[in-house]
């Protein structure tokens, strides 16, 4: 594998760690998701092109690699229009190739040196996918393999109503999350994607909202963007999702004048409310949500054992692995796994203390004069 | 002997940072950057010193046989003549001088260091490291740069803070004390009065470990005629025998002469060597006393703390005390129980006391 230098990568990564919505909605989302089940395999997808799926799925990724500090892999699907390594300063090498078998995987997994724990696979060279490619014994093989390397797996994948490639991940997925754009979506292929992802059996984590200002939602018609809220609180969920994940997230909106609510409980009954910061530019919008279930067709129940039961493969293959590798880092001198800290979060000067006040006050000065040190470093570099 | 140590406070639910609870791992990490030794506490309970030398190995030969690239503490000593030795820290900061290749070389031997300690330490992967380290009283504004710049690339928040003072806080003597800090390349000693020390409140001179290592090599090649050794033998000799009361037992030892292996009494050697460094420390007491509200300067007197490696040196706190009451007319000294770990004891009870949003600020 190879780390990659870019000069515009720092600025790259920190305005995507910075997006405004991500930390607040996005993460909450999937490390809920996580709790449940490790690794955890998020996809990203739009309605239609140009929704920012790409700039959204490495926002999120780069944003767990850097405050979760686990190995997040992020994986670009689309093979058309290739867009990661251009923003991350990255080799063009990359999913396209490996398909087509003219490079190996680890030839292609680029580390991004300003954002350690991040593994990126491009896209690679722009070209339309072959049939059958994406359902091939070869890429069920890349996306276990970048499994078991990593806790998050991020897919970034091609509109779900321009191509067909995208629906045949979802079955790779443990959440999906439905890229929204204000003013270029239009209300009807937002339906259409939702019934998709709906009809698909994918556990729908909920939808973003990309570049909110608070007005208009929908492209062609801007005035209808509460009845698509309605119609899509009307509409039913999957009726039996798989274990461990919630029916309703807990789902948290923001809307750009800063205040919103949100609906969700973890059986499908009652709401809870929230506030969401305000956003400019790009505004996390959650427009999901959950009813009761009810009966579900036969055809969809099928579908949903048989993914529960790839799953459950899955999870025999890593912790068969896993056994393996303890057993080596136990038998390996370097694989000290260290020793937990008595403390599970920051602590200060006990409430308790005859001479908290006192001590806080020493401990300001003490900070301002590292402070002082710090800022007379940066000014010299 | 009074009990004087340092404890840890229970812990509790973690201390918001800004808007947002941090509820992750954190490993706080006090650090005693010393000349001679480092040594470090951390908060899930490992203590660990060693002697702050760092080695790299001459040449392809040695770093196939050594099958290391890098060397510690008392095995890079060991493994000394097959290595290039350094020991990065000169009168308890970063040496500077020799040139730039020597200012690099030391400088990575002391980001070497601190990693290695760290290391020892042992951290788990997914907790934070926020980190104390305890400098000479008066390092310079550049080497406490240095230290910090270091120290930046091992732990994720860093913060440095005066040696004697975290030796104080350690013990909770905050108010109307004196601090004698005796490392191997300086000694510190610190007013503490119920503030922060200031510059005034600290003196720091080079009657230290080292100065006995060098006193003691000079007065050895008098009185040992045609005995041969060397400064490392010497200094491990003073860290087995040294002493400065007047009713000891010989000191016998045997150095080579002409190849032939013969006994020399060093008694007296010794307990001047190690006497050189009681009348500048006590003028330094002095001096801190004498400048103090002379309503209390009594208290001050009566609350000498001795801390430091070179506390060691049996009988020094007696001596020192019969030395006060020459000088200044009397004087009560206590020695800390743990004078290696007195420093980064310290410095870890105030990185558990800070609070943390500093540490967010500083990273």
């Amino acid at each position: 594998m190879s780390a990659s230098t870019y000069t515009g990568q720092a600025s790259a990564v920190a305005l995507l760690e910075s997006l405004p919505g991500i930390g607040d909605v996005v993460w909450g989302t999937i490390m809920r998701l996580a709790s449940t089940r490790v690794p955890t395999s998020v996809l990203f997808t739009a309605a239609e092109r140009g929704a920012g799926t790409s700039v959204l799925a490495a926002a999120t990724a780069i944003g767990l690699a850097q405050h979760q500090r686990v190995p997040v892999c992020l994986i670009e699907t689309n093979l058309r229009r290739p867009a990661l390594a251009r923003y991350l300063g990255l080799k063009q090498q990359g999913l396209s190739e490996i398909l087509d078998g003219s490079a190996e995987l680890e030839q292609c997994l680029q580390e991004v040196e300003q954002c350690p724990g991040l593994c990126v696979l491009p896209a690679g060279s722009a070209r339309a996918p072959v049939s059958g490619e994406f359902t091939a014994e070869r890429m069920s093989s890349i996306l276990a393999r970048l499994e078991q390397r990593s806790h998050y797996l991020v897919l970034d994948t091609a509109p779900l109503l321009d191509h067909v490639e995208s629906r045949l991940l979802l079955n790779h997925a443990d959440g999906v999350l439905l890229v929204l754009r204000e003013r270029a979506t239009r209300l009807a292929d937002a339906e259409r994607a939702h019934e998709i992802l709906v009809e698909s059996g994918a556990p729908v984590l909920g939808s973003i909202f990309n570049a909110c200002s608070g007005s208009a939602r929908f492209g062609g018609n801007g005035r209808v963007h509460h009845a698509f809220e309605k119609d899509l609180r009307e509409r039913r969920a999957p009726a039996s999702l798989p274990a461990g994940i919630e029916r309703n997230g807990g789902t948290l909106h923001t809307n750009g004048n800063g205040n919103g609510n949100g609906n969700g409980n973890g059986n499908g009954n009652g709401n809870g409310h929230g506030k969401g910061k305000g956003t400019n530019g790009n505004g996390i919008h959650d427009v999901e949500a959950r009813l009761p279930e009810e009966p579900v067709s036969e055809a969809a129940h099928q579908h949903q054992i048989a993914q529960l039961e790839r799953r459950i493969a899955k999870l025999t293959l890593l912790l068969e692995q896993s056994e393996s590798d303890l057993q080596q880092s136990s038998a390996r001198a370097d694989g000290d796994p260290g020793i937990a800290s008595l403390y599970h979060g920051a602590q200060g000067v006990a409430p308790g203390d005859q001479a908290q006040a006192y001590k806080r006050a020493l401990m300001q000065d003490i900070f301002q004069a590292n402070l002082e040190l710090k800022n007379a470093m940066a000014r010299r570099t | 002997m009074q009990n004087i140590q340092a404890t840890l406070p229970k812990p509790r639910p973690s201390e918001p940072e800004g808007n947002v609870a941090l509820e992750q791992g954190i490993l706080y990490v006090g650090i005693d950057l010393g000349t001679s030794r480092t040594s470090v506490s951390a908060s899930n309970g490992v203590r660990e010193s060693m002697p702050s030398f760092v080695g790299y190995p001459k040449d392809a030969v040695s770093r196939k046989l050594l099958k290391k690239d890098v060397l510690f503490g008392d095995e890079a000593l060991e493994k000394r003549l097959s290595l290039d030795l350094y020991r990065p820290l000169g009168d308890g900061v970063i040496k500077d001088g020799g040139g730039k290749a020597e200012s690099d070389a030391n400088l990575r031997a002391a980001r070497d260091l601190i990693g290695e300690i760290i290391r020892r330490a042992k951290p788990r992967k997914d907790e934070l490291v926020y980190a104390v380290i305890g400098a000479p009283a008066q390092a310079s504004l550049h080497n406490k740069e240095a230290i910090l710049d270091v120290a930046r690339q091992s732990v994720d928040s860093v913060m440095l803070c005066s040696e004697p003072f975290s030796v104080a806080y350690g013990l909770d003597w905050l108010d109307e004390a004196l601090v004698i800090d005796i490392g191997a390349g300086t000694t510190d000693l610190c007013r503490m009065h119920g503030t922060m020390p200031e510059e005034s409140d600290q003196i720091t001179i080079t009657y230290a470990g080292d100065y006995v290592d060098g006193q003691l090599m000079q007065l050895l090649a008098q009185s040992c005629k045609g005995a041969s050794f060397s400064i490392q033998m010497v200094k491990t000799l003073k860290e087995k025998h040294s002493n400065v009361s007047n009713i000891v037992a010989p000191i016998l030892v045997e150095f080579p002469v002409a190849g032939k292996p013969t006994q020399f009494d060093i008694t007296a050697d010794m307990l001047r060597a190690c006497r050189a460094i009681i009348p500048p420390i006590v003028e330094g007491l002095g001096t801190l006393i004498s400048t103090f509200d002379p309503e209390f300067q009594h208290r001050l007197k009566n609350r000498v703390l001795l801390a430091g490696g070179g506390s060691q040196i049996a009988g020094l706190d007696q001596a020192i005390e019969a030395e006060m009451l020459v000088r200044l007319g009397g004087g009560r000294v206590l020695r800390i129980d743990e004078p290696v770990y007195g420093g980064a004891n310290g410095a870890l009870k105030i990185a558990h006391d800070m609070p943390a949003e500093f540490w967010q600020q500083l990273k």
